[in-house]
């Protein structure tokens, strides 16, 4: 089990090797096979394993490929993880859902996530979905 | 002096402990917005404080009668706005909240006017203290939902 002065980072290899590195294999050692994920505003929590979880990254990267993430500042508690970040990208693919606009885009997203034996097993998170939406020309 | 004001006073000099941070997060909320005590806003924000919404390097420089000012319109805009604060985490001079907030939109809010829906959202909120005091925020909230739950957007 690592100590606390570990978990930061591990959380910061967490986003390096899963998000920026998009390396598959990483994935096993940072989120447990199920993963409580609470998603936006008024939706159930979903329990995700690790097909769905590259399924959504997947998504999230055939849409923005370059997209770099950077861990502005990590908090930990106990068994609680906040995270503070912000996402760099091109908007080059349909991935999303909506399609693709070459522009430059960027958001800033806080996690809260619990963190037990070096792995996650329960995730919140708020992002600038409004800024993105404007950003890709979604919304005025 | 109001003394309600006199109530929630911070001692400045206080060490900033993870039990202290977490009693002035939850009074933040409790008292500056589910209370709507304007004169809280005196014992946990800095003059002035910088405050980031969503919007990346968007940092807000502002001072206290600014953000009694956006208290007050949103307030306004909301008059039944309630916070519900799930989990706070403390780190060093930092906490951070995770709360969902529900309100009735009964007044004109940035331009969008009242559209009498009922609102209810998710958000995030990291704080930095330094003497009981909030220096500088960082908000991550959904702010597509709540425009959607107006009605503004599909």
């Amino acid at each position: 089990m690592p100590k606390r002065g570990e978990v930061y980072a591990l959380v910061d290899s967490f986003f390096q090797e899963v998000w920026n590195e998009q390396n598959d294999d990483a994935i096993p050692k940072y989120i447990s096979p199920k993963v409580i994920e609470h998603g936006l505003s008024g939706l159930q929590p979903l329990t995700l394993d690790y097909s769905d979880f590259i399924a959504f990254r997947a998504r999230f990267l055939q849409a923005f490929p370059d997209a770099k993430f950077t861990v502005d500042n990590i908090l930990v508690e106990g068994e609680v993880v906040v995270v503070r970040f912000h996402v760099e990208a091109t908007h080059l693919g349909d991935g999303m859902g909506f399609p693709a606009t070459g522009r430059k885009i960027s958001f800033t997203a806080m996690g809260f996530g619990i963190w037990r034996d070096g792995k996650m097993i329960e995730a919140w998170n708020n992002f600038d979905q409004l800024g993105l939406m404007r950003q890709v020309g979604l919304i005025e | 002096m109001n003394p309600q004001s006199k109530e929630t006073a911070v001692d400045p000099m206080a060490e900033q402990t993870p039990e202290l941070l977490r009693q002035y997060t939850y009074r933040w909320f409790d008292e500056v917005w589910n209370e709507r005590r304007d004169g809280a806003i005196d014992h946990f924000v800095a003059d002035p404080v910088e405050s980031q919404g969503p919007a990346p390097k968007k940092y807000g420089l502002m001072r206290k009668t600014d953000f009694r000012a956006w208290h007050r319109q949103l307030l306004e805009a909301f008059p039944d706005i309630w916070f519900e604060v799930h989990s706070v985490v403390v780190d060093g001079d930092i906490s951070a909240a995770r709360y969902s907030v529900s309100g009735t939109h009964l007044g004109d809010l940035d331009g969008l006017p009242a559209s009498q829906k009922e609102v209810h959202i998710t958000g995030m909120t990291m704080f930095r203290w330094r003497g009981g005091k909030i220096q500088e925020s960082w908000n991550n909230h959904d702010q597509l939902g709540l425009l959607q739950q107006i009605g503004f957007v599909d």
